[in-house]
């Protein structure tokens, strides 16, 4: 077995109880949230925001209510959109952090998740970007949500966390769980937590470590970056960006605890690189995934040979290898990336000057 | 403290009718307000107006003052001047947004989009609640048009400028320690913690922190840039990974590029003193942590490899326990304990040693006789990333599937 293992990557999963998860936390509508940080933000196909607090160590299911439709449809450009924000916040552009920019699935207004301040003491804000280049300040006062909390690190003695911190680096809906994907400051591992949704007070969630191989090795724990629910012949898939950057895919069946599945690394994307941003879009009657990285800017690639790919085993003498895929030179400085409709896609890119700039793009 | 002029005015927040620590003062036309804690004092020209910020009961529209204020919130914007009946008919317009910023506009002095919050409109004034607390020493542009009022009133539009005393900060945050603290790091490290002495922004390491080499030069690609945040809850402390590609044997970055550290060479980690800290104060100064490069660690952590020394009975002297190599200083504050055989974990104080080989235990309550064991939660790591019973390190999958997957090993010890 040892040969036709180097032949595939692997994925092994297995129930990280030591680290039990909390209970779901069911918040009535009398207050709206109370975050402590903000950001990244997903979508469900139904509107429902999920926005990660990480200093909470919490996930919230926002009903944005008449927030998500009282403007404008759709999202105008925003030239620096970064110094617009600064200055509603009352603030220098210096002063924010953009953490994540995401599309409502119906209106399609941009919503931007901003932390203001430095340090510590930096405070969350979300805002909407509609059609017309309005920016509004969304209001959590009375919003209707529930969240739920991570999972505890675990610890020998329950004396909290101590300096150990874990960052959400991407999540999504998938078969009625939301599946998140996280790095800590501490551990090395790659995780992957999924909880059903909508959040009860009795699924728990499991949480799931991924490993992964490539030429021969196991790669272990590379932190999943970014990833996205896909379907390969047939199979529901995850297709997961990991740092210096490898591109794998894995059944969505095999999300459950405590056992060991065989996943794939079809592509290689370089090293020193990390992905920010993934979606897939169809163009032309073709599907594509469109990646963006920290390094090595925008990459489209076509999904028609993730069912074929073969596993990448040996060495690469080429700076990438797997499936083929295009560098789309034109979407420089892309930091933020979603899906704007079925033509376009929406981008917080920094130009030269350092200015960041709200662009709607056509999908390349 | 302020200077606007020679001459000195100062209104004391009890005076104002403000609450205590608040000072607010104004001017008419072309004007700055500011508001500071005493005791500070300001210094203001003879131009100045003081305008007492009380709670007006009078009914009459007198001129437009406008100040900063405290309220529950934080500081806000204050406009007094209007009579009862124009603040009554502002409580019953319900005006949207634009025309709240038609009528009071606040702005980042230089910018053009106002600064997002609420209007409120109460017994004695209008007041701007910004949705965010103003920033100390940063200026804001006021502009208030009476011609906007739901009655309209004929008279010129107010403008000044409002700024929070800005607190004084120079530079004073210092790096305070690396973790591995030693001066020889195996070649394939994986992962450095930076201690700092006070609260730091939010900026990763990108461009700041640096691998140098024996020449003096910098080490290309060899420190991993995440968008991610890698600060404690405090900012205290920030990690940083070197890119695990280059780190694992067999990985193409590996194999085009090698290990950023080669054994034997010496290198220095610098930190350079542009990081700013949480009041956007850079760095007191560039600090740097000098090492050779050691042999690659590459075994799993086996407990059963570590010396204990186990304290006398009665005593509250430390549990030592010694490591072969030096293991992660942050995982060694919770991913070792003590219990009492068939017991819960015992409360007590944790030390690391410089060099991180050496962890004792100080418990709360006295030892007793009997059996106790150390608790070694499997994910503790060293700086390599190599585990308990899982070295980084894997050839074939069939090797990890036949590792013990327990979420914790125990090692008894006996008190005597």
């Amino acid at each position: 077995m040892r040969t036709s293992l180097k032949l595939t990557a692997v994925l092994a999963l297995a129930v990280a109880s030591a680290s039990a998860p909390a209970a779901a936390r069911l918040i009535g509508t009398s207050a709206g949230p109370a975050f402590t940080s903000i950001g990244p933000l997903a979508f469900a196909p139904d509107g429902t925001l999920f926005a990660a607090d990480r200093q909470a160590a919490s996930i919230l299911a926002l009903d944005l209510g008449s927030q998500a439709s009282s403007g404008t449809a759709g999202t105008k450009d925003i030239p620096a959109v970064d110094q617009k924000i600064a200055a509603m916040l009352g603030t220098a552009p210096a002063d924010i952090t953009i953490t994540d920019l995401a599309v409502h699935p119906q209106s399609k207004n941009s919503f931007v998740s901003v932390m203001r301040g430095q340090g510590p003491d930096a405070k969350p804000a979300l805002l909407r970007i509609d059609g017309a280049g309005k920016i509004d300040l969304v209001a959590f006062d009375n919003m209707k949500f529930t969240s739920v909390t991570l999972p505890n690190p675990a610890a020998v003695n329950a004396t909290g966390r101590g300096g150990r911190t874990s960052s959400v680096t991407d999540m999504a809906l998938v078969n009625g769980r939301l599946v998140v994907a996280g790095l800590s400051n501490e551990e090395f591992a790659s995780k992957l937590w999924s909880i059903a949704y909508p959040f009860t007070t009795t699924d728990r969630g499991a949480s799931v470590e991924i490993f992964h191989g490539n030429h021969g090795g196991l790669e272990t724990r590379a932190p999943v970056m970014a990833f996205v629910p896909y379907t390969v012949d047939n199979q529901p898939t995850i297709l997961a960006g990991y740092t210096c950057t490898p591109l794998v895919k894995f059944p969505i069946a095999s999300l459950k605890p405590g056992e060991k599945i065989v996943g794939t690394t079809i592509a290689e994307f370089g090293a020193g690189n990390s992905p920010l941003d993934l979606f897939l879009y169809k163009k032309d009657g073709k599907d594509f995934l469109l990646m963006s990285n920290s390094r090595h800017g925008v990459l489209k690639i076509s999904t028609a040979p993730f069912g074929t790919a073969q596993a990448i085993t040996a060495k690469v003498t080429t700076p990438t290898g797997g499936v083929p895929f295009e560098s789309i030179a034109s979407m420089a400085g892309v930091e933020q990336m979603d899906l704007l409709d079925a033509q376009r896609t929406i981008v917080i890119a920094r130009g030269q000057d350092g200015v960041r700039n709200l662009t709607a793009i056509i999908l390349p | 403290m302020r200077q606007w002029g020679n001459t000195t005015a100062c209104l004391r927040a009890r005076d104002a009718g403000l609450p205590a620590g608040v000072v607010a003062v104004t001017r008419p036309a072309k004007t700055s307000a500011c508001i500071a804690p005493l005791p500070h004092c300001l210094i203001a020209p003879l131009t100045i107006v003081v305008v007492i910020v009380s709670a007006c009961t009078s009914t009459p529209a007198g001129s437009i003052q406008i100040a900063l204020a405290e309220s529950a919130s934080g500081a806000a914007v204050r406009v007094t001047g209007l009579s009862s009946a124009e603040l009554s008919s502002l409580r019953r317009v319900g005006n949207n947004d634009d025309a709240w910023h038609a009528l009071l506009r606040v702005t980042v002095s230089g910018a053009d989009v106002p600064v997002a919050g609420r209007y409120v409109a109460n017994g004695a004034a209008l007041e701007f609640l910004p949705g965010f607390p103003l920033d100390p020493g940063r200026e804001y542009s006021v502009q208030f048009d009476p011609s906007r009022l739901p009655d309209p009133r004929p008279a010129p539009i107010v403008t000044t400028t409002v700024r929070l005393a800005a607190a004084a900060h120079v530079p004073s945050t210092v790096v305070t320690t690396l973790y591995p603290s030693g001066d020889v790091w195996p070649e394939n490290l994986l992962r450095f913690y930076i201690h700092f002495s006070a609260p730091m922004s939010r900026a990763s390491a990108g461009g700041i922190v640096r691998l140098v080499d024996d020449t003096g030069q910098e080490v290309a690609d060899a420190l991993l840039e995440l968008d991610v945040d890698l600060w404690n809850d405090d900012h205290t402390r920030y990690t940083v990974f070197f890119d695990p590609g280059r780190v694992k044997r067999g990985v193409r970055p590996n194999v085009e590029l090698g290990r950023a550290l080669q054994n034997g060479r010496r290198y220095a980690i610098v930190v350079d003193a542009a990081w700013k800290d949480a009041h956007g104060q850079p760095l007191k100064a560039t600090y740097r942590h000098e090492f050779r490069a050691g042999p690659p660690v590459e075994a799993a952590l086996n407990p059963r490899d570590w010396r204990l020394e186990p304290p006398a009975a009665g005593t509250r002297d430390p549990l030592v326990v010694t490591f072969p190599w030096p293991l992660d200083h942050g995982l060694l504050q919770r991913a070792v304990g003590v219990a009492r055989s068939g017991g819960g974990p015992l409360d007590g104080a944790i030390h690391v040693d410089p060099g991180e080989r050496r962890w004792s235990f100080v418990p709360q309550a006295p030892w007793q006789r009997g059996h106790y064991e150390l608790v070694v939660l499997t994910l503790l790591e060293d700086p390599s990333g190599n585990k308990v019973g899982r070295p980084f390190e894997i050839e074939a999958f069939e090797r990890q599937a036949e590792t013990p997957d327990a979420e914790r090993q125990v090692l008894g010890f006996q008190i005597k």
